[in-house]
């Protein structure tokens, strides 16, 4: 009784902060386990997600909509106090359904847990070998974007704007 | 005050507004349910084959929050015109409303704080200004000050009578005590002196009449210490009347009413039964006989009020009681043509222990005031200096006070 009148209260009060603009009633992104790696001399970010495909982006590739997933990631360098972009790479990945599978870029799932799972675990190159400087502090921000060629305001189906800031330095050694 | 409405209206703007999101919220739910249940799931098993179809319901489905969300934030926007629009009516209401308030705080608290405007209350010259409701309230408030005043000296009065019984009644013990041993001594004197000193044998008479004096004297203080409580009762006023002038040497009873029925205007004496204690109103009447018995008549107590000698001399003394009936009342009047009595010393004359005659200790009239009080009677006063005093008592016939019951009943 009592719990269902404190549920009753708290989404009413989402509702008057969604009204508000204060809140989404869609479900938020979360990203966790973030971290740089580095290998063979290039910066990679490794971060895990959760809630990306919710139920009702679930509902419109289930429809046969082809729905586009993409992580940007923009490095910056700051040196003598002036910020420039020295990198961007951007990951564009393709989830459609088709049949009984749903399929990533090419890769067919028979299932749609399988699918979320690779889909959770991402990784992108934020700095190439090449790109390495050093001194100066380097910035790296990471965009997920969700988008398709049907609906045109899709993003609005997650309840934030998803985005990781990465600052960090690259030592002399 | 202004605040407290304002915290108020602003809680109240908060609620309408949180209502007019859920409730609107709701209804646009309920309607896109009512259309999903309906429309929709009739076009999707119709057009099950069309897969553009499929997507377009899927999309209007998955975005149907975002739309509700959208179309609420939409009206939210005209009820907080139509809020903000009654927020500031009431704001403006709210002010309307407590200026007057603040403006009679602030001019009560002047009046408090200004001796002149209060004089000017007290003496009912103070003319009010603003709104009829301000008047009132300013009437009101004026009526509370003199009420408070009036309240105040009778208070005072009853505290300081009080006082002066307790006094008089200290004196009276140990003025007792005082002479219990000079009347047993001087009676002892008188029973024992030889007859060799038979000259001294009248003057410790005279001792002893002196102190048989003082004890009277003493004896009308003790009286007035010992005021017994009323005992309301019906009382034949004319009877009563009577029999006091009567103890009153020359004090002329002259009822205002034929004897016989044949004359007019014919009352009889059972017209003039009221509801008083007669012992107590007995007193009343006494004292204020012998007042103007004392006043008038030389022989009785020298008069110290000057002036009026001259005109007195034209004009025997004369005291007369009169007793008349008027409609539900009877009106006692006592009347004489005595010097008067002096405007500025008209209040004074109730206070115990004043007195203008010689020799007099100021009893009579003060206890005619406590005891006036004590039954409730007022008694007016009319005096012109050198043409004597009139004092005027009005009581309600205990008919018309049974009368006046049943009416309220």
């Amino acid at each position: 009784m009592f719990s269902s009148i404190t549920t009753a209260i708290s989404n009413y009060a989402r509702v008057i902060f969604a009204v508000l603009g204060l809140v989404s009633l869609y479900p938020n992104v979360e990203i966790n386990n973030v971290r740089a790696i580095e290998k063979r001399g290039a910066i990679y970010a490794q971060f895990t997600t959760r809630s990306l495909i919710n139920e009702y982006l679930l509902q419109i590739i289930d429809s046969g909509i082809d729905i586009y997933y993409s992580v940007e990631a923009t490095t910056y360098l700051t040196t003598k106090g002036r910020e420039r972009e020295i990198y961007r790479n951007i990951l564009i990945k393709r989830i459609s359904h088709r049949g009984n599978s749903y399929i990533l870029d090419n890769e067919g799932f028979r299932s749609w847990k399988k699918l979320l799972t690779v889909l959770n675990t991402n990784s992108i190159l934020i700095l190439p070998a090449e790109k390495r400087v050093r001194g100066g502090t380097i910035k790296t921000t990471i965009v997920l974007k969700i988008f398709s060629d049907a609906v045109p305001d899709l993003m609005n189906l997650w309840g934030n704007k998803p985005n990781i800031v990465l600052n960090y330095r690259i030592n002399e050694s | 005050m202004r605040v407290r409405f304002i915290v108020v209206l602003f809680l109240s703007m908060l609620l309408i507004l949180s209502s007019s999101i859920i409730i609107t919220y709701r209804a646009i739910g309920k309607t896109q349910e009512s259309v999903k249940g309906n429309l929709l799931n009739n076009l999707l098993s119709r057009y099950k084959d069309n897969p553009e179809m499929k997507k377009s319901i899927e999309i209007y489905l998955a975005f149907s929050q975002k739309r509700a969300v959208e179309i609420t934030r939409d009206s939210l926007t005209y009820y907080s015109i139509v809020l903000f629009i009654m927020g500031i009516l009431f704001v403006f209401s709210i002010f309307a409303i407590t200026r007057p308030i603040k403006r009679l705080s602030n001019k009560v608290n002047l009046i408090l704080h200004d001796n002149k405007t209060m004089n000017e209350i007290l003496r009912g010259r103070f003319k009010p200004k603003g709104s009829y409701e301000v008047k009132q309230l300013y009437i009101a408030f004026d009526k509370l000050v003199r009420d408070i005043k009036e309240y105040e000296e009778i208070v005072g009065d009853r505290e300081r009578y009080r006082g002066w019984k307790e006094i008089a009644r200290i004196i009276v013990h140990e003025i007792n005590n005082l002479i219990s041993p000079i009347e047993t001594y001087s009676g002892y004197l008188l029973e024992t002196l030889p007859q060799s000193v038979s000259h001294v044998t009248p003057k410790v008479r005279a001792i002893l009449s002196k102190i048989e004096e003082i004890r009277e004297t003493l004896g009308k203080f003790r009286d007035l210490a010992h005021l017994p409580e009323p005992r309301i009762r019906e009382v034949n006023l004319y009877k009563l009347t009577h029999d006091i002038v009567e103890e009153f040497k020359g004090v002329e009873f002259a009822p205002a009413f034929a004897s016989s029925k044949e004359s007019f205007p014919y009352v009889e004496e059972n017209d003039f039964i009221v509801n008083t204690d007669p012992l107590l109103f007995g007193e009343i009447l006494r004292n204020i006989v012998k007042n103007a018995v004392e006043s008038t008549f030389p022989s009785t107590t020298s008069n110290s009020f000057e002036g009026s000698s001259g005109e007195r001399e034209k004009e025997s003394p004369r005291v007369t009681v009169t007793i008349q009936k008027k409609e539900n009342t009877v009106r006692l009047e006592v009347t004489d043509n005595g010097p008067g009595i002096p405007e500025n010393i008209r209040d004074k004359i109730f206070t115990p222990g004043f007195s203008t005659k010689a020799g007099n200790i100021g009893i009579g009239l003060s206890l005619v005031k406590s005891l006036s009080e004590q039954l409730g009677i007022e008694i007016k006063l009319e005096s012109n200096r050198g043409e004597g005093t009139k004092f005027l008592i009005d009581l309600q016939t205990s008919i018309s006070q049974k009368q006046k019951k049943q009416r309220e009943i």
